[in-house]
């Protein structure tokens, strides 16, 4: 675990039932620096996401925010403390207007610049639009200007780039690096790698219940067992066939 | 299973409030819904949560009302 770690879930275990997701996995999100996790479906990246935002309990491990230690973290109290978790579904309440969301972001937290946020999501036509009337990306951007509007000193985005055309990719790629580059420290899950290494500053590799830090993109490209095992042999052909 | 149907029965009403209020805030977890994960980044205490959790759809959709 690094000292200049914002926020760190150290060793975690969790399992439903018989089934064992997490054996010891750790997360680490440093200030100003943007954490890819990737994984295959179903190895736990969502769980672990959740452990560390405080929205599930572990089974064992320990999370850290901001040097304090916390057993059984929970979302509510990290999130007064600065951190904002972007869940994998609806952030949204279906029955609220984008505008009542944010403006319910800005009471609980004032100075939040809200206008700022919508600005960048260009949400200005949908401010009086509730969530079942707008598509799945404009839901997205929604849920991503609540969390730009936050201000949060932590970030965990649960597949930040779901639902959203390659435009609205590059918008939410541009609006990562901003919060980075003010601070924020970021763990960003999904499966669209391109948009993920692209954006990145480090890549934590999930497989077989534990995290493996792989270094920058850079080096998670040339990670052989990491390019085999995740990205597979067509983009790995794909890869050679583009160097040579 | 006998003995457990014959303290039910003696329950009174306050004390049938405290099963489901206990019943509701055990099921907590199970039943998270996006609604509380939105109320839980806004910083609101866990123990209203799982209040809310635990309450019927309208009541907590008045709830929520008051939070948003």
């Amino acid at each position: 675990m690094s000292d200049a770690s914002v926020l760190a879930a150290d060793s975690i275990g969790k399992s439903f039932g018989r089934r064992t997701v997490l054996t010891a996995a750790s997360l680490w999100a440093r200030s100003g620096r943007i954490t890819a996790l990737l994984g295959r479906n179903g190895c736990g990246k969502t769980t672990l996401l959740r452990i560390a935002a405080g929205w599930l309990r572990p089974d064992y491990g320990l999370v850290v925010f901001h040097g304090r230690r916390f057993l059984r973290a929970r979302l509510a109290t990290l999130a007064r403390l600065g951190l904002f978790y972007l869940p994998e579904r609806s952030l949204l309440h279906t029955t609220r207007t984008v505008r009542q969301h944010l403006a319910a972001l800005a009471r609980s937290f004032p100075g939040a610049p809200v206008d700022e946020a919508v600005a960048m999501f260009h949400l200005a036509d949908l401010l009086d639009r509730k969530p079942p009337t707008l598509s799945g990306g404009e839901r997205r951007r929604a849920e991503l200007a609540l969390a730009l509007a936050r201000r949060p000193d932590c970030l965990l985005a649960d597949e930040p780039f779901r639902d959203l055309a390659p435009h609205d990719r590059e918008l939410v790629a541009g609006s990562l690096r901003g919060m980075a580059a003010r601070g924020t420290a970021i763990v960003a899950t999904g499966h669209e790698v391109v948009e993920l290494l692209d954006v990145s500053d480090e890549v934590l590799w999930m497989t077989a219940g534990t995290t493996h830090p792989l270094g920058g993109p850079a080096d998670a490209r040339a990670n052989f067992a990491f390019m085999q095992e995740y990205l597979g042999a067509t983009i790995l052909r794909e890869a050679w066939r583009v160097q040579s | 299973m006998r003995g457990l149907l014959a303290v039910l029965k003696l329950l009174t009403p306050p004390g049938w409030a405290v099963v489901v209020l206990v019943a509701g805030l055990a099921a907590h977890d199970a039943r998270r819904r996006s609604e509380t994960v939105l109320l839980a980044n806004l910083g609101i205490p866990e123990w209203h949560l799982a209040l809310i959790a635990a309450l019927p759809p309208a009541v907590m959709e008045t709830l929520i009302g008051l939070f948003t």
